[in-house]
């Protein structure tokens, strides 16, 4: 064969693989959009609208007009309509640019409309091909997403800003946020119950009404966990059950304890690892009697309030039982809320089948009976590091 | 007006025609030949007792005078040589003092010796040509263009004798066999084939010098007019001859088992053949510590990658796939092309155009100026575009980056056609995004493994398996002396480099 000859074999096999690859539709070529011709949109909240349609309110962040300065508020959009998609799509035509979707990291619900329910929502995440499974969801509770992105936008910072802060402070080791389109979807499916951080907005003290738009009115802050049921909202946790929960969880690795030692001293301990590890307990008969959630734990001292002698073992041990105590009280919280609303939010269901692949089978089989009776029980082992002895000098100075 | 010119088709074939000369090989002819030539020169001498005289001819400029007066001139003028029929056996069995004096019996021949330096003798009874040679050229000096710090500096010159004696300072062995063939209708360039006898694959010498004898060819005066008539196809940028001013790379390429070819008049020598891994090696990886050489040459190869690949790439992502980058570097591309009135790709493959003009010029131009246009080109013109809203500083960034990453490759002709493939990678790239681009790295590797070069496949250092395998294949440099066998693909007799 000729170099000519196969050169035009060559060129006909890669139109060919073109026509494949492209679904050999009408339009030859993809469709180029450039990047200067887009508004990249990086936060959607969603409100219940009127006449109970869906409100959509994108914001694209701080837009910066050059290298080295933002002069401007954050973009907004916000349409109203019957499904989320067609007031993203309604949005288009609000833009001096395309609306690109494709880099959305955060989601606001707002909580009206997480009691109504928000499958259409889950519906879209899943199927839109812009829509990343990485996104990360929050419910707002008390208020609308929309005025969440309005309050909290100034010219200097964004409500897409805060929550990466939020989403980056809140986890430790190189872990992902949990909270994510991937694991709301995979929960739901799992056994249709979901937990969603909710975020609430606060006054900001240093808004001026007066301003140029310098400071945003509001502060937005993380205040527990949302808990859905068959994609709408049944409950929130707050405190020590949301706290427990994270625990337990392995979601929140940066809790903080404060111990109080016998000599009336308080010891500020950090939480520097947690570890969950699910034990089934059967009868004779095979009927689950008890699960228990064995955390392992480790702290590290980070303040006293006081003196106290760290060489004392006496001392050492009263710390670590009261740390050890403070957690396993936290997830004992957790476990008695899960079972008093009778939803297995922290998906121990799960756990179970994955950590005894022996029991698998009965526990898919009769899981939904057993939940409302089975004794939940919580222990904790571990230890509280001295991060260093700061009384060593004072010590071998006297 | 045509800008290619005819096609080759329709130009019929026109066989030289032997022998180039007709006619006897007379005085008389020999002074028709070189008719107005002002550079002829010729002289009669008058042997002691002689009636008549011996006609000497030679051309000026081409031969040293002390050597014709000495060992020529002067013999015949004042030896005692009988006059009679076997005088032209009597000069070569001493008459004349000349270490190549050689009978001649056709005027293509004699012609032939004029032209490289000799002096013909016209004796009664046949004629006599004598080398006396001008032996003037540049003295060997330091390579410009592949420098080495812990090497050799001596590097190639013009006269091809002197390229031979490099290489055999570098190669005493006996085994080093030098051919030499006349390239060239009216240049006659000697070209001189090298290889070792019993390491190299005896069929690659043979093949090479049979295509070097059919060369019909006006001139041999520039590299490619040598290297398109040796390697086939020639509907490729990517170079199968490397060429090379050191003569230390030269002998490396012969230890291996390739072929070189010395030319007369150019100060590089060639090595075939080649294949990709030989135009990323660069002369000082030998020099440098495995370790180091190997970080380095893994660096070149992913340096190619990024000069072929990065301004597509740029292209792609930033006009078809926008979920592809990273949030805060799309918000940070974005804000650098506020008010560029001109698309991704338009600045991209302009940019692109833009530095192979700027190369260009700075080639063209003397070294110093070139520098100088270089540096106005790339800092002050790039600046005053991107401030003037031209182009946006990513671009600059991306387009400069491709373009320093492809200055990594060692040798120039790769890195052209690599520039090329980068421009139609881009085009590509702007038409269909990263499929374009996906296509046209298809093409190019489906290009590079189709390629061969007498037999040896270009990517064949990369498609080798068993002992190639084990010395650490074309990328990994190994220890000296765990580096044993000489490349698979060479077929060479002897496999072993070291015990």
């Amino acid at each position: 064969m000729t170099g000519r000859k196969k050169g035009g074999l060559l060129l006909i096999l890669a139109l060919g693989l073109y026509l494949l690859l492209s679904g050999s539709s009408s339009d030859l070529l993809p469709w180029a959009r450039d990047i200067s011709q887009v508004k990249l949109m990086r936060t959607m909240a969603l409100d219940v609208g009127e006449e109970d349609q869906v409100q959509v309110t994108l914001s694209g962040g701080l837009q910066r007009q050059d290298q080295d300065s933002s002069d401007a508020l954050p973009l907004l959009l916000s349409r109203q309509g019957l499904t989320v998609f067609g007031s993203v799509q309604a949005l288009q035509t609000e833009s001096d640019g395309y609306v690109e979707m494709g880099h959305l990291s955060d989601c606001v619900i707002g909580e009206a409309l997480a009691g109504k329910g928000i499958e259409g929502l889950a519906d879209f995440l899943e199927r839109d091909f812009s829509m990343r499974l990485g996104t990360r969801l929050f419910l707002l509770a008390g208020d609308t997403g929309e005025n969440a992105l309005r309050m909290t936008s100034s010219k200097t910072t964004a409500l897409t800003d805060r929550l990466e802060a939020i989403s980056q402070n809140r986890t430790y080791g190189g872990k992902d946020w949990p909270f994510t389109v991937r694991t709301y979807l995979a929960d739901t499916e799992d056994n249709g119950v979901s937990l969603l951080p909710v975020l609430e907005l606060a006054d900001n003290p240093d808004y001026d009404p007066e301003g140029q738009g310098e400071q945003p009115e509001k502060e937005i802050h993380l205040t527990g966990l949302a808990c859905l049921t068959d994609q709408k909202l049944t409950g929130t946790l707050t405190g020590e059950e949301s706290r427990g929960a994270s625990l337990l969880s392995g979601w929140d690795q940066l809790d903080r304890f404060q111990v109080e030692l016998p000599n009336g001293t308080v010891a500020g301990v950090r939480l520097v690892l947690c570890q969950c590890r699910w034990e089934p307990e059967f009868d004779e008969k095979g009927l689950l009697i008890a699960v228990t959630a064995r955390l392992e734990v480790q702290g590290e001292l980070n303040e006293l309030t006081g003196w106290v002698d760290l060489t004392d073992t006496a001392v050492l041990e009263a710390l670590e039982q009261g740390f050890l105590g403070q957690v396993a009280g936290l997830a004992r919280a957790a476990l008695d809320r899960s079972q008093e609303d009778g939803t297995d939010f922290l998906h121990i269901r799960r756990q179970l089948v994955f950590q005894c692949p022996a029991h698998s089978a009965q526990l898919m089989a009769h899981w939904e009976d057993w939940f409302p009776t089975v004794e939940l029980r919580a222990t904790a082992e571990g230890r509280v590091e001295r991060s260093y002895d700061v009384d060593l000098p004072m010590r071998e100075g006297a | 007006m045509s800008l290619f010119g005819a096609g080759a088709g329709h130009v019929a074939h026109h066989p030289r025609r032997e022998p180039e000369l007709d006619g006897p090989l007379t005085w008389e002819r020999v002074e028709a030949v070189f008719a107005d030539c002002e550079d002829f020169s010729h002289k009669e001498v008058r042997p002691p007792h002689w009636e008549t005289g011996i006609r000497v001819c030679w051309l000026g400029g081409m031969v040293r005078s002390e050597r014709l007066n000495d060992y020529v001139l002067r013999p015949l003028g004042t030896v005692d040589i009988p006059q009679g029929k076997r005088l032209t056996r009597a000069l070569l069995d001493g008459g004349v003092w000349n270490q190549d004096a050689r009978e001649q019996t056709t005027l293509d021949d004699t012609v032939a010796q004029l032209l490289e330096g000799s002096c013909a003798l016209f004796l009664p009874d046949g004629v006599i040509t004598c080398s006396v040679e001008t032996e003037e050229k540049r003295s060997v000096s330091e390579p410009e263009n592949e420098t080495e710090t812990k090497g050799a500096r001596d590097s190639f010159v013009e006269s091809v004798r002197t390229n031979t004696s490099l290489i055999r300072r570098r190669l005493r062995s006996p085994h080093l066999k030098i051919q030499r063939h006349v390239v060239g209708r009216q240049t006659r360039t000697p070209v001189e084939l090298l290889w070792l006898e019993g390491l190299t694959d005896p069929a690659l010498p043979a093949r090479i010098a049979r295509r070097l004898d059919e060369i019909d060819e006006d001139g041999l005066l520039t590299t490619a007019e040598l290297e398109e008539y040796l390697t086939d196809p020639r509907a490729t940028a990517f170079p199968r001859m490397l060429f090379t001013e050191r003569p230390d790379r030269m002998c490396r390429g012969l230890l291996e088992g390739r072929v070189a070819l010395l030319i007369d008049g150019l100060a590089v020598g060639a090595l075939l053949p080649g294949d990709v891994s030989l135009f990323l090696k660069a002369p000082q990886d030998r020099s440098y510590h495995w370790l180091a050489a190997t970080v380095l040459r893994v660096l070149r190869y992913v340096c190619v990658v990024l000069t072929l690949l990065l301004p597509g790439f740029y292209i792609a992502v930033a006009e078809f796939h926008l979920e592809l980058i990273p949030t805060s570097l799309a918000l940070s591309i974005i804000a650098s092309k506020q008010d560029v009135p001109f698309p991704t790709a338009f600045e991209v493959i302009g940019l692109l155009v833009a530095f192979e003009v700027l190369q260009e010029a700075g080639q063209r131009l003397p070294k110093t100026i070139g520098q100088t246009v270089s540096i106005i080109g790339g800092l002050v013109v790039g600046q005053a575009a991107v401030d003037a809203k031209i182009v946006s500083p990513v671009v600059v960034i991306v387009v400069a980056v491709a373009g320093v990453a492809g200055f990594t490759v060692p040798d120039q002709d790769f890195a052209n056609a690599l520039r090329l493939w980068r421009l139609l990678l881009a085009l590509l790239a702007a038409l269909a995004g990263l499929f374009g681009v996906t296509v046209g790295a298809a093409l190019l590797i489906a290009h590079l493994a189709g390629l061969e070069d007498h037999g040896f496949p270009y990517l064949g250092p990369f498609g080798t398996t068993g002992r190639n395998a084990l010395e650490g294949g074309p990328v990994i440099r190994r220890p000296v002396p765990e580096d044993k066998l000489r490349p698979t693909e060479l077929n060479t007799e002897n496999w072993r480099k070291r015990g």
